[in-house]
């Protein structure tokens, strides 16, 4: 296990595209609402598959919703 | 997977998820104190059929992979503690069973294959997914 840290900026994300609501990325990204909260608490990091998922959301790269911190 | 049909929300899902949780074991509870060891069976499956078909009715995501990752993480500890603690067991009831005229090391030994028998199933379901997901482990 690494050292390092995933942060996300789902909550701006969601604030730049028209206030989202977490349920509605939830439904978008194919997950359950409470997961879409404890990825902005930071307490979750998710799949590959779901950042792609979340990424394509909301029409950006993965790297411009998750970082890596080492 | 969706069916037509009336939707419901998760929290409404969730309500009676608990209602018919409560309605199963009040049921399989009273019956197996008055005597009718039958019961529980069906009523535990017209619960679980009644449960799939409202499951199929909500509007929204309620199984994901932090659920998976939840579940995974939660069966490991059990594993881990169980596995431990029918082992301890084990072998104190085995020690005390020892000299004395009881059933302590029918018990013990009955526990102790149990563990034992739970540590093969968890090597076999290891070697099954570490063959599912690659490498050479």
């Amino acid at each position: 296990m690494g050292s390092g840290r995933i942060r996300n900026n789902i909550r701006r994300l969601r604030f730049d595209h028209g206030e989202m609501t977490q349920e509605e990325l939830a439904a978008r990204a194919g997950c359950t609402r409470q997961t879409i909260i404890a990825l902005e608490q930071g307490k979750y990091v998710p799949s590959i598959e779901l950042a792609f998922r979340i990424a394509r959301v909301f029409g950006v790269n993965v790297e411009e919703v998750f970082q890596y911190e080492e | 997977m969706r069916s037509k049909g009336a939707q419901m929300s998760y929290k409404t899902y969730r309500m009676w998820k608990t209602v018919i949780v409560m309605i199963i074991a009040v049921s399989v509870s009273s019956s197996v104190v008055a005597g009718y060891a039958f019961v529980p069976v069906p009523v535990a499956a017209f619960g679980a059929a009644v449960m799939l078909l409202l499951r199929r009715r909500v509007n929204e995501v309620i199984i994901d992979e932090r659920t998976y990752r939840i579940a995974e993480r939660a069966a490991r500890l059990a594993f881990q503690a169980g596995a431990i603690a029918m082992a301890l067991i084990a072998a104190t009831l085995l020690a005390l069973g020892r000299d004395a005229d009881t059933a302590f090391d029918t018990v013990g030994i009955t526990l102790g294959f149990a563990a034992a028998g739970l540590l093969v199933i968890y090597y076999g379901g290891y070697l099954w997914y570490a063959r599912k997901l690659g490498g050479d482990d």
